[in-house]
């Protein structure tokens, strides 16, 4: 049963596509979830509809599954995941979540650029096939030269991305190393470090191996995140579980300070402090009598 | 009747929409247009020509307007209740989120759902004054006594600070730490439960957060990752199993 549009709609009605809740079973994105989903469609199935892309197969789902394991990086160290530790610190892990996450739409780190990189590709396939010669390498440098780097590309903090290895070899055994977005980004990575060291980070195959499977980017760049969800539930527990008083609050030594000298405002007379009582008098000279 | 005869037929046929009211939603403190008022006060012609930010925010949580003095006791007790650094937890958070290269709106949502946990744990801190508080009678609990110099030495100044305009009687008498202090002073400007109590801290709190945050680089470039730092160990005692260093 589909949510349908009022001929004579007010603006008071907004039209979803996503789901109804029924007093028998619920319906989500067009299907019956007791009646169709249920032992028929797993988490990952879910993601797709949930974003309005097409329903995968079993099979697409288990790749999505092995894939997800693979993409794994949880250390606390990792600025967003350092965020959920932070508000996790006061012990409740689901405003700790939500904290983390709320860095990500955006950001230059984390998986939400995953997006970007998607529309990367597209540009590059469309570039590439403008040239009559199809050279992807001098497609790279064009796009070095006006952007400096290329989204999906570039590793922080050590020279490859530590996944790639297991995210090609489930890509082999689910025999899509070779599917198109997923052989023009590894094609892509090849030209590009031709002209510079720039190896393509997991976000960046996982951009086209997503495109692959038809989400768009904006699809994409959202299921990107729930790959995440694993790492940011890890962290939340610990954290919020944990009594790390040094989350809440850095010793003395830890912090130095890089602001104003002191100074006074030369409004409240009566309490000054000495380190200032000189500033303090300068100012009241100054002002008008 | 069988209850599944006795429900509606039809797309809106579900327990979200029976069961739930067309409208409206009732607005207890802003009506809103041309001359939006605030619990009834204009906030144009009235408000915005004669209190400050602090009475405005205590106006909004209180239901009440405070008298001139109070309301300048309000300023000084939200003022007093400011201050976060870069040391605690939100504004460590906002300012990490600003070095990720994240927009501004989502340093604040950072900082505000931050400062929120921080709050509800410092009203989890002071659930005893608060019970006192609302007695109403009796010495400060104990629990809250000034332990430090630097806590008499800044009660000292929230005394004199709300002396200036003639409130001092808002603090309690004798020795209490600036946290409770604070709190109390809040309490007895209007606050009076723990809830609106815990909105005032976050109020006072955010400006400063985000001023904090706004003042990084959006680079992690010089961030200190290994601040505080993190040892990873494997198996059930952490002091067993293989540890990894940092």
């Amino acid at each position: 049963m589909v949510m349908s549009r009022r001929a004579d709609d007010d603006g008071r009605t907004i039209t979803t596509r996503v789901a109804w809740g029924g007093f028998d079973d619920n319906r989500f994105r067009g299907h019956a979830v007791g009646g169709e989903l249920a032992g028929h469609l797993g988490f990952w199935g879910q993601a797709w509809l949930g974003v309005g892309a097409r329903r995968l197969t079993r099979e697409e789902e288990r790749f999505v599954d092995e894939l997800s394991t693979c993409t794994v990086v949880a250390d606390p160290r990792i600025w967003p995941l350092k965020v959920t530790r932070l508000v996790a610190s006061y012990g409740r892990a689901m405003p700790a979540w939500s904290a983390g996450m709320n860095v990500l739409e955006g950001a230059s780190v984390g998986p939400h650029g995953a997006g970007i990189a998607a529309r990367m590709f597209q540009e590059v396939k469309a570039r590439r096939d403008a040239r009559e010669d199809g050279d992807l390498e001098a497609v790279a440098r064009e796009m070095l030269a006006e952007r400096g780097r290329l989204p999906g590309f570039g590793v922080p903090l050590r020279p490859r991305d530590e996944r790639l290895p297991s995210v090609m070899a489930i890509l082999r055994a689910h025999g899509r190393s070779d599917r198109p977005w997923t052989r023009l980004a590894l094609d892509l990575e090849a030209a590009t470090l031709a002209v510079r060291e720039l190896p393509i980070n997991v976000g960046g195959l996982l951009a086209a191996v997503l495109l692959d499977l038809d989400l768009s980017p904006a699809q994409l760049a959202a299921v990107s995140v729930v790959f995440a969800q694993t790492s940011y539930l890890a962290n939340a527990f610990e954290g919020a579980e944990d009594d790390a008083p040094v989350m809440r609050r850095l010793p003395e030594d830890a912090v130095r300070y890089v602001g104003p000298a002191p100074r006074a405002s030369g409004r409240a007379p009566r309490f000054i402090a000495p380190a200032v009582q000189p500033a303090f008098e300068a100012a009241r000279k100054k002002r008008p009598a | 009747m069988s209850a599944a005869a006795a429900r509606p037929a039809g797309v809106d046929a579900s327990p979200f929409g029976v069961r739930s009211a067309d409208g409206p939603i009732e607005a207890h403190v802003v009506r809103a247009g041309a001359r939006p008022s605030l619990h009834g006060y204009d906030v144009h012609r009235d408000l915005a020509r004669s209190t400050g930010s602090g009475e405005v925010a205590m106006l909004a949580l209180s239901g009440e307007l405070l008298d001139d003095a109070s309301g300048r006791a309000a300023e000084i007790a939200l003022t007093f209740c400011a201050v976060v650094s870069i040391a605690e937890a939100p504004v460590h958070a906002a300012v990490l989120t600003r070095r990720c290269g994240s927009p501004v709106a989502n340093g604040i949502s950072v900082a505000a759902s931050a400062l929120a946990e921080q709050a509800r744990a410092e009203l989890d801190d002071h659930a005893a004054l608060v019970a006192w508080l609302e007695g109403g009678t009796g010495r400060v609990p104990a629990a809250f006594a000034a332990a430090s110099t630097d806590d008499r030495t800044a009660v000292d100044d929230l005394r004199a600070a709300l002396g200036d305009v003639g409130r001092a009687d808002l603090v309690p008498a004798g020795s209490i730490t600036l946290a409770a202090a604070r709190l109390a002073v809040l309490f007895r400007l209007g606050l009076r439960d723990r809830d609106r109590l815990q909105a005032a801290l976050v109020v006072a709190r955010l400006p400063i957060a985000l001023g904090e945050a706004l003042a990084a680089p959006r680079d992690l470039r010089g961030y200190p990752g290994n601040l505080p730092r993190f040892r990873y160990v494997e198996g059930e005692d952490a002091g067993d199993g293989d540890e990894q260093a940092s």
